[in-house]
């Protein structure tokens, strides 16, 4: 068990290692230069000359050490790395390490919020649709699941916001991450997310449904509500992979509903910084997202472990008499 | 001991009444819209203490009817008619909705399944299977309920029922799963079991285990058993009375001596004469020596984990034109042997020579050439086909991927294997899940034989296949041999599938062979005491068959 668990550990090192090495090439390979969209371009400088400009924008770069060589420039990051530093935005000149850290309690706070509701319509839909398969009751679940799954992100946020922001007023128009003002992006996020996991759990329900335990179970007269039960619990299995996935998905890919909702976020801030090439600072958002995916795939395999007794107790061999 | 009750009439008459009694009873299943009888109207009673065999092919209805009498038919069906009475209660209409299913359902009428691994919860220990059993009947308070169950599982021939009373059913043996889901039953107290196919899935040796069991629960509980079999050996061993159930329909009842030794319909004899025959002449096997050795395993082990010895050094050849058949219990290493042999699994040690050639070393082009020569057929025949594929481009895959002919020979080629297999016409064209299982293991095999191999390797390839079927499918393998002159390597935990086909039989347990013999002569005598225990089990079943 333990050997289990340090093997998948040092593969999640590997994993983010050459996550990184492999980021760290792409953004520098991408056209535009981080200098010159920080300082804008020369007609906006106060300068006197192009001359002037093109010296003040190799000073910068030497400054910033972009003038080395990729593998150099990765190397003194990854130095810098091993002490818990994720270096300078170029842009904003403050430590990119804090940046993150002021913005990362909103993304996170968004996604749990976002999850919880996927995960609770999923359930109480998904179970709602299987029990009355092929009735009315699965069909408009099922028809919603479809509409909902096929708007873009945009459309359903922004009508959201104006209907209860602009038309109710019982939403503010800020950008502050305040409590009170998580529950619309998180529902809005929640309902996108929802039609997956409602089509999921009712797909697994059924076929635990036709499974013989719950034939049999039901043959030694045990209520029915108990026997679905029993295969829910078997259901819902699966559903911690697709949970996961989905979290993962709400934390790197929240950026639309962040920036329609103003919710200051890790995702609007990497957003920002790709615009403006910013290397360091889309560096570290990355490091941060991989570190985070790597992680929740990690636990993911230690829930598991709780959950299914078959993984826990595969190992410790089988009884013959 | 099997101790058979010949005058199963004397214990329904000596009892006077009858413990339940079905009349009238007919079901019907929904198709395109339409309502298609496929049971009844039937009429049938089961005396107090009586064993009684409900024997049928698959789709004569059998399983509908238990299924009909615990009120647990799909949505798809229904019940047109028909009246139950348990014990001395009242008749149940079971058209109604007013069934009470709670009360008949687990109380009365208790069930056991084919597939008990299946049956019970996967994520339940056996101590919760029980407990929540117990508790919901209000059967017993808390504290009592491991007494009970202990006890049971004691008297159901557990040497040992602390060491799998926390354990999960995945971790249990099919036999020992089917033992619990029968405690299970007992400690509701029921006063009939109907036990539908119960041991089709086990071993010979489970099997008969799982049959004396029966017989004795009976003895202690005075349980009256409805056994539902498609397996007339099984019957044979320990019904008293046998009704033969044909479309729905009862063709033949009485006692088990005369249904199965003096039948009257034509449709009993004609089940019984599909039951496989003995075959084997030595002088065929002196004269397989003669050709050059096949395929030769040498000292094969396999061990998975690093601890786990499935395989400790088994050794074998094939001649050419043999049919080696390799017999063994469930667990025993018999599929790693195979799945060796074909090349899918890669030995931990020893080598396996084809023609001389150490199959092990061989990479790339080399193996592929090498996986086409040997062909397996598995035990799931549904399983082991593409359900969204129809027969004719399922046989087609394998030659399309090594790239064997053009598109037109592919067709020609696959068309003219399914004709040899007995698939034609629109069933060409028919997907897996819109055939029976014995039409999908014709496809399997078409689908070894296209690339013309020179080992069929048949893993466990009819023990999930009806009598009937069973001999349909070994006539099939029979005359390819005889027309292709394909080694074969039949691998089975089922005497009777063995002794009429193979030249050569190995006995397999742990691991090893325990013995290769001449097929007829391993039937007669045998010094190794696991093959005599094998052979008493399938022999103790079949007193009287002849």
């Amino acid at each position: 068990m333990q050997r289990m668990f340090l093997r998948k550990l040092t593969g999640a090192g590997i994993t983010l290692l050459c996550a990184t090495l492999i980021l760290f090439v792409l953004i520098r390979l991408a056209p535009g230069d981080p200098v010159k969209l920080h300082l804008g371009p020369s007609s906006d400088v106060a300068l006197d000359s192009t001359e002037a400009y093109d010296q003040r924008v190799a000073e910068l770069r030497t400054q910033l050490g972009l003038d080395r060589s990729i593998f150099a420039q990765y190397t003194t990051w990854m130095k810098r790395l091993l002490q818990l530093d994720l270096g300078t935005s170029i842009h904003t000149g403050r430590a990119v390490g804090s940046e993150l850290a002021d913005r990362l309690p909103a993304t996170l706070a968004l996604a749990v919020a976002a999850l919880a509701i996927q995960l609770a319509l999923g359930l109480v839909l998904g179970t709602a649709s299987a029990l009355k398969a092929d009735r009315l009751q699965d069909n408009v679940i099922r028809l919603a699941c479809v509409v909902l799954a096929s708007a873009p992100a945009f459309v359903i946020g922004l009508f959201l916001l104006s209907f209860f922001a602009v038309s109710l007023h019982v939403y503010d128009i800020s950008n502050e991450a305040r409590p009170e003002r998580l529950w619309l992006p998180a529902v809005t996020l929640g309902a996108m997310g929802a039609p997956n996991l409602i089509r999921i759990i009712r797909a697994n329900l059924l076929a635990e449904l036709g499974q013989p335990y719950v034939l049999s179970a039901l043959s030694r007269g045990l209520a029915r509500k108990l026997v679905v039960r029993h295969a829910l619990r078997n259901a819902l299995l699966p559903v911690v992979t697709v949970a996961a996935l989905s979290f993962i998905g709400l934390i790197g890919g929240a950026v639309v509903i962040e920036s329609i909702f103003s919710w200051p976020g890790i995702g609007k801030y990497a957003l920002d910084s790709i615009l403006l090439k910013d290397y360091p600072a889309i560096q570290g958002y990355a490091l941060v997202v991989i570190a985070m995916v790597v992680a929740i795939h990690l636990l993911v395999d230690v829930v598991y472990l709780f959950l299914d007794p078959r993984i826990r107790r595969g190992r410790e061999g089988d009884v013959h008499a | 001991m099997l101790n058979r009750n010949g005058n199963g009439h004397a214990i329904l008459n000596g009892n006077g009444h009858a413990i339940l009694r079905v009349q009238g009873l007919q079901a019907d299943y929904q198709q395109n819209g339409r309502y298609a009888e496929v049971l009844g109207p039937l009429s049938f009673e089961l005396g107090k203490g009586e064993i009684v065999s409900l024997l049928g092919e698959s789709g004569s209805g059998k399983s509908t009817l238990a299924k009909a009498l615990t009120g647990l038919l799909p949505p798809s069906a229904r019940i047109a008619g028909g009246t139950m009475t348990i014990a001395s209660g009242s008749p149940v209409d079971l058209t109604g909705k007013q069934v009470p299913w709670q009360q008949i359902r687990g109380r009365q009428i208790a069930m056991l399944y084919q597939d008990a691994q299946q049956a019970l919860n996967p994520m339940l220990t056996i101590k919760q299977h029980f407990r929540e059993s117990l508790r919901f009947h209000r059967l017993a308070s808390a504290e009592e309920v491991e007494d009970i169950s202990l006890k049971l599982l004691g008297a159901l021939n557990f040497p040992d029922p602390n060491s799998v009373w926390g354990r999960y059913p995945f971790q249990l043996s099919g036999g020992m799963c089917q033992r619990i889901c029968l405690a299970l039953a007992l400690c509701l107290k029921p006063a009939v079991l109907i036990a539908d196919e119960p041991t089709s899935a086990l071993d010979t040796v489970s099997q008969k285990e799982v049959l004396d069991l029966l017989l004795r629960v009976r003895e202690q509980f005075g349980l009256t058993v409805l056994l539902i079999t498609h397996d007339i050996a099984v019957a044979n061993a320990v019904s008293d009375r046998v009704m033969v159930l044909n479309r729905g329909a009862i063709e033949e009842e009485g006692s088990t001596r005369a249904v199965l030794r003096k039948p009257k319909a034509a449709y009993t004899r004609e089940l019984l004469a599909s039951r496989v025959s003995k075959a084997g002449s030595s002088e065929e096997v002196e004269r397989l020596r003669l050709h050059e050795p096949l395929m030769e395993v040498v000292q094969l082990k396999k061990t998975f984990n690093r601890s786990k010895h499935v395989l400790q050094g088994v050794s074998l050849t094939l001649h050419r034109k043999e049919i080696l058949g390799i017999l063994g219990q469930s667990g025993c290493g018999k599929s790693t042997l195979a799945g060796c042999m074909a090349g899918l699994d890669s030995p931990s040690g020893g080598s396996i020579l084809f023609r001389g050639t150490d199959i092990g070393r061989l990479r790339g082009k080399a193996r592929r050439d090498m996986c086409r020569r040997i062909q397996l057929v598995f035990q799931n025949a549904r399983a082991s086909l593409h359900p969204g594929r129809t027969a004719i481009q399922i046989v087609q895959e394998p030659l399309r991927y090594l790239r064997i002919g053009s598109k037109r020979e592919r067709k020609r080629l696959a068309v003219h294997y399914l004709n040899e297999v007995g698939i034609v016409g629109d069933m060409l064209t028919r997907r897996p899940p819109q055939l029976s299982t014995g039409q999908c293991q014709r496809i399997a095999i078409a689908r070894a034989l296209v690339l013309q191999p020179d080992v069929l390797i048949c893993d466990e390839a009819v023990s999930a296949l009806d009598m009937s079927v069973q001999a349909q499918i070994l006539d099939l393998l029979k005359r390819l041999h005889r027309q292709h002159g394909i080694a074969m390597v039949m691998i089975s935990h089922d005497i009777r599938v063995l002794r009429s086909f193979c030249h050569n039989i190995a006995v397999m347990n742990n691991g090893s062979f325990c013995e290769v013999r001449q097929a007829s002569a391993l039937l007669q005598e045998s010094d190794q005491p696991y093959t005599q225990l094998l052979l008493k089990c399938a022999g103790d079943m079949e007193v009287g068959l002849g």
